[in-house]
C-alpha cells in the first residue's frame, strides 16, 4: 500500500513544481533528509516488483528470471478460472467486512467508554487486559479458541447452565458460524490495542470543550455524540481507508489454524488457497498472479475510499 | 521514449539491481564458508548441514559427534528446519544460498535448480561403505537425468525389519475385557469396541469414546485412505495396485470400498461410537483425548500418536495403550499392511553446489556409513550406552535404557540427529539390528505385564508377528514415493480438498438419505477430475519401476 502513497505523492508533487519552485528549493534541508526514506522505497517496494514478470512466466525455481518461458495470461486465466476461487473471494470478502466492522465498532466503544472512567487504577486494568491478547500468536490463540469452544468448553458449560442451550453445541462444525467466530475472536484479540490509538486521539480533544457543555446542560451521551466523537473523526476516517485497502487480506493463520473439514466452504481465503495450490506445488507463477491480483483490488479500493473522503470533506490520506 | 526502449530500460535497471542484490547475498556465504574453514587449528574442515525436519537445536559439542569428529576431522554444524518446509526450500533456491550438505524429501526441486551436485564418481572413488550399502539399489537412485543427487536415509541390508505403522488400533484392556478373540475383519472389530462400550459408558468419569478419527488439516489420510487396507492394499496412496498384472484401481469412488466404509461409520455414528467431535478437533486435542484412556480405537499410522502412548506409560496406564491388529473387509481378502522394506527415493543426504570440498564431504559421509560410524551413531559407546551379552547380542541394561528415555539426554550424547546420514537398516552380519530400537531385546524390553499377558493369548512373541509380511512383488513400493508431473499435484491438491470435505459430511449425515445425497454429490466432483490422467502417469511410473528395479 505504501507504494501507491509514495507514487501518488511524487505525483503531485511534480504537478505542483512549477508553481512552487522556490518553495521547494527553500526546504532543500527537509528534501535531502527524505531521500533515505526514498531510497528506502525503492529498494523495498519498488525492486521487488520486478518479481512480478514471474505471474506472466512458467517460472522454475532457481532459474534466471528473463529466461522463463512467457505465458501471457495463462497464470491469471487459470486463477479466475478455478471455481474454488469465486468462493475463496466471497469467504475473503465476508470475514474481512465483518473484522472491519466489528473491530472498529468494538474498539471506538471500549475507548469512548475507558475515557469516560475516571477511576485511573480501573482504566489501566482494563486496558492491560484488553490488549493483552495482542501479544499471543494466533497458534496459542487459535487452540485456546477451540478449546473454549469444544462439547466440554466453557462457552457449552456457561450457556448450558443458563439454560440457554439445551444441548452443547458444536461451534466449530457449524458453517453458518465460522465467519462470525473469526469475527469474535478477532475481536477479543485485538480490542485493546486498537482501542489505543482513539484513547490517544481523544486526550488531544480540548478540555474546555466539555466543559462548555456542560454549562450549557450536555449529559455524557451527549457529549460523547458532540464533542469525543468529532473529534476523533480524522483518526477513523484514515484508519478505515488504510483498512479498506486491505479488505483481501482477511487473514491467514487465524482460518487456518480454526478451520475444520465440516467448515472449509467458509474458511477458505485467498492467501490459504495460494498457500496450497501456489507455494506448496511450487508454482510461484500462479501465486504471483493472484498477489498480483490482490495488489490491484486493494489499490483501486483504497483509491476509491479516499476519493469518497474527499467528495465527503472528511479528512484524508492524501 | 518509446514504449519499447522505456521498457528495455527498466528491465535492465531492475536486472543490474538483482544482480547487486543477487551479488550481496553470495558474497556473503563466501565469507561464511571461508570463516569457516578455519584450518589454523588442527585442520578442522566445517560443513554446514541443513536438515528439513523440524526438531531440537542440536548442541555444538556432543559425546558421540565429537568422537566422531576426532576420528574424521570434520566438523559438522547442523541446522533444522523451523516453520513450513515448503517455503524454507522455496527461499533457499531463490536465493541460491545453501548449506553445504543438506538433508530433505524435496531433492527433486533442488534438482531442478541444479543445486546439487551427482555423487556417483565421488561414491565409487571415496566412499566403499556407501557404494558396499547402497550398491544393490544403485540403479533405483538415479534420477530422471541418470545422475545420483541423494543418499535416501537407510538402505536395507541382511534380515529386513518388520516395523508397524498404519493399523487399526485397539485398548489392550478392550480385548482383554473381551478374552482375547481374534479379530480379522471391520466388523468384528466395531462389534469388540461396541460390546465394550455398552458394558463400560465411562472410562475414568468422562465418556468413552469407541472410535476416534483425525481429520485436523492434512493427517485427514486416516479417514481417507483407511479403507485401502481393509480391502487389501498396501500403504500406497489413492490407487490399489496390483503388482502382477501391473493394474492400478482409483478406489476413493469405489462402491465396494470407499463408500462400504463410510456406510459403516456412518452408522457407526449415528449409533453414537464415533466421537462428536471428531471432526472439529485439532491434532493436540486429537493426541489429549489418545491421551485420557478413554478412546478404544483408530485407524492411524503409529508416528502420528506415539506421543500419546508415552503419555499413557507415564500416567500408568499401559492397559489403555493400543495394539495394532491387520483387518480386511472379509476373511477372503489378504491383508498387506505392512511396508515392503525399501527406501524413499529422491530423499536424503545431498552435497550441494556450494560445498567447498565434496571429497571430503562424501568421506565423512563414508564413515558415517561404515560398520564403526553406524554402531557408535546408532548404539553409542559399548559398555557405556549399551551392553554385549556373552552370547554378542547388543542390549541395554535397565540404567541405560532409563537414560535414553529422556531426550534430553539423547540430545546431549548424538544431539538426536546423527540417523540423518547414509546407513543400513536390518542386521548385521553378527544378527545384532542396525538400529537400537529394532533390536529383538529392546523391542521385548519395552513390553509390560499386559503385554505378555496378551502375547501369550494370541500365542506370538512380538506384535510384528501377528501381522502377515510385507508383499515384495511390489517392487515399485511405495506409490507415494513417485513423482508427479505439477498438472497431477494439482489434481493431487483438487481430490485434497474434496476429500477434506465430503467424507466427514457423509460420516454425520442425518440420515441414509443424506449420506447418500453426499455420495453422489463427492462421486460427481471427483469424476470431475482428470483421474484418468492421473492414472496413466502413475501406471506408466508404477510399470518403469517393476520392470527395471
Amino acid at each position: 500500500m505504501s507504494v501507491t502513497v509514495e507514487r501518488v505523492k511524487e505525483h503531485t508533487q511534480i504537478q505542483k513544481r512549477p508553481r512552487k519552485w522556490s518553495k521547494l528549493r527553500s526546504q532543500k534541508a527537509l528534501m535531502i533528509m527524505s531521500i533515505p526514506f526514498l531510497v528506502y522505497v525503492i529498494i523495498f517496494a519498488y525492486v521487488p516488483l520486478y518479481g512480478w514478470m514471474m505471474a506472466f512466466q512458467n517460472y522454475k525455481l532457481g532459474s534466471v528470471m528473463v529466461e522463463n518461458e512467457w505465458v501471457g495470461l495463462a497464470n491469471f486465466r487459470e486463477l479466475f478460472q478455478d471455481e474454488n476461487f469465486i468462493r475463496v473471494i466471497r469467504n475473503t470478502l465476508a470475514m474481512s467486512l465483518i473484522n472491519l466492522v466489528f473491530g472498529f465498532v468494538s474498539s471506538i466503544g471500549l475507548a469512548l467508554m475507558l475515557n469516560e472512567v475516571r477511576k485511573v487504577m480501573f482504566k489501566r486494568v482494563v486496558q492491560t487486559v484488553s490488549y493483552l491478547p495482542h501479544f499471543l500468536s494466533w497458534v496459542v490463540a487459535a487452540n485456546l479458541i477451540m478449546n473454549v469452544l469444544s462439547i466440554d468448553g466453557a462457552v457449552n458449560k456457561l450457556l448450558v447452565s443458563l439454560h440457554i442451550i439445551k444441548e452443547p453445541i458444536m461451534w466449530l462444525s457449524e458453517q453458518h458460524y465460522f465467519w462470525w467466530i473469526i469475527g469474535a475472536s478477532n475481536v477479543w484479540k485485538e480490542i485493546g490495542w486498537s482501542a489505543i490509538i482513539y484513547l490517544a486521539a481523544m486526550t488531544t480533544i480540548d478540555p474546555s470543550l466539555y466543559e462548555a457543555a456542560s454549562i450549557d446542560g450536555a449529559g455524557r451521551f451527549r457529549k460523547i455524540r458532540h464533542i469525543t466523537l468529532p473529534g476523533i473523526r480524522g483518526i477513523i476516517v484514515i484508519l478505515l481507508i488504510m483498512n479498506i485497502g486491505h479488505i483481501l487480506d482477511a487473514g491467514f493463520e487465524q482460518q487456518y489454524l480454526l478451520q475444520t473439514p465440516m467448515v472449509v466452504d467458509f474458511s477458505e481465503t485467498i492467501d490459504i488457497f495460494v498457500l496450497k495450490y501456489g507455494i506448496n506445488l511450487s508454482r510461484f507463477s500462479f501465486a504471483t498472479a493472484a498477489g498480483i491480483f490482490k495488489t490491484v483490488i486493494s489499490v483501486v479500493l483504497l483509491l476509491a475510499a479516499n476519493r469518497m473522503a474527499k467528495r465527503m470533506g472528511q479528512e484524508r490520506l492524501f | 521514449m518509446s514504449k519499447k526502449t522505456a521498457l528495455t530500460w527498466i528491465a535492465g535497471a531492475t536486472l543490474a539491481l538483482s544482480m547487486i542484490v543477487g551479488g550481496c547475498s553470495t558474497e556473503s556465504t563466501n565469507t561464511a564458508a571461508g570463516t569457516s574453514k578455519n584450518n589454523s587449528s588442527g585442520e578442522l574442515t566445517t560443513f554446514s548441514y541443513f536438515v528439513f525436519d523440524p526438531g531440537d537445536n542440536v548442541p555444538e559439542h556432543t559425546k558421540i559427534g565429537d568422537m566422531i569428529e576426532q576420528k574424521t576431522g570434520v566438523k559438522i554444524k547442523y541446522e533444522r528446519l523451523v516453520g513450513e518446509k515448503e517455503q524454507k526450500v522455496g527461499v533457499m533456491i531463490a536465493g541460491g544460498d545453501y548449506p553445504d550438505l543438506i538433508n530433505t524429501s524435496e531433492t527433486v526441486k533442488f534438482e531442478d535448480a541444479n543445486a546439487l551436485i551427482p555423487l556417483e564418481d565421488l561414491i565409487e572413488q571415496h566412499a566403499p561403505n556407501i557404494k558396499r550399502i547402497y550398491g544393490p539399489y544403485w540403479e533405483r537412485l538415479k534420477a530422471a537425468d541418470g545422475h545420483i543427487y541423494a543418499l535416501p536415509q537407510v538402505a536395507p541390508t541382511g534380515t529386513p525389519i518388520k516395523g508397524i505403522s498404519a493399523a487399526f488400533w485397539i485398548q489392550k484392556e478392550v480385548l482383554k475385557d473381551a478374552g482375547y478373540p481374534k479379530i480379522t475383519t471391520f466388523d468384528q472389530y466395531v462389534d469388540v469396541l461396541r460390546a465394550y462400550y455398552k458394558k463400560y459408558p465411562q472410562i475414568d468419569g468422562a465418556d468413552t469414546i469407541p472410535f476416534e478419527i483425525l481429520t485436523y488439516d492434512n493427517r485427514n489420510f486416516t479417514l481417507t485412505t483407511a479403507m485401502q487396507f481393509l480391502a487389501g492394499g498396501p500403504n500406497d496412496s489413492r490407487a490399489i495396485v496390483d503388482p502382477v498384472a501391473n493394474k492400478l484401481a482409483f478406489y476413493q469412488t469405489d462402491e465396494n470400498v470407499t463408500k462400504r466404509y463410510y456406510a459403516k461409520l456412518h452408522e457407526m455414528y449415528r449409533e453414537g461410537m464415533i466421537d462428536k467431535e471428531a471432526f472439529v478437533m485439532n491434532y493436540e486435542q486429537y493426541l489429549a483425548k489418545l491421551s485420557s484412556g478413554r478412546v478404544l480405537g483408530m485407524f492411524d499410522q503409529k508416528w502420528q500418536f506415539q506421543t500419546a502412548l508415552d503419555s499413557l506409560k507415564q500416567q500408568g496406564k499401559a492397559n489403555r495403550m493400543f495394539v495394532p491388529l491387520q483387518l480386511t473387509f472379509d476373511d477372503s481378502i489378504q491383508p498387506d499392511y505392512l511396508d515392503v522394506p525399501s527406501m524413499n527415493y529422491n530423499m536424503g543426504f545431498s552435497i550441494t553446489i556450494n560445498a567447498k570440498d565434496p571429497v571430503a564431504a562424501i568421506k565423512y559421509a563414508d564413515y558415517m556409513a561404515s560398520e564403526e560410524g553406524q554402531l557408535l551413531r546408532n548404539w553409542g559407546v559399548a559398555g557405556e550406552d549399551y551392553t554385549v551379552s556373552e552370547t554378542g547380542r547388543f542390549y541395554r541394561n535397565q540404567e541405560q535404557r532409563d537414560f535414553f528415555a529422556d531426550p534430553k539426554n539423547g540430545l546431549k550424547t548424538t544431539g538426536n540427529i546423527l540417523w540423518y546420514w547414509p546407513g543400513s537398516s536390518g542386521t548385521m552380519a553378527d544378527g545384532n539390528s542396525y538400529q537400537q530400537y529394532q533390536q529383538p531385546e529392546e523391542i521385548a524390553a519395552g513390553y509390560d505385564e499386559m503385554d505378555s499377558e496378551l502375547l501369550k493369548a494370541y500365542g506370538v512373541t512380538t506384535y510384528e508377528e501377528l501381522f502377515d509380511g510385507p508383499n515384495l512383488a511390489r517392487k515399485y513400493f511405495p506409490l507415494w514415493s513417485i513423482e508427479l508431473t505439477e498438472k497431477n499435484k494439482v489434481f493431487n491438491q483438487k481430490l485434497n480438498d474434496i476429500n477434506k470435505k465430503y467424507p466427514p459430511q457423509m460420516v454425520v449425515a442425518k440420515n441414509a438419505d443424506d449420506f447418500e445425497k453426499y455420495w453422489n454429490e463427492y462421486v460427481a466432483l471427483v469424476e470431475k477430475l482428470d483421474i484418468q490422467g492421473w492414472l496413466d502417469e502413475l501406471t506408466t511410473k508404477v510399470k518403469d519401476r517393476q520392470e527395471n528395479w
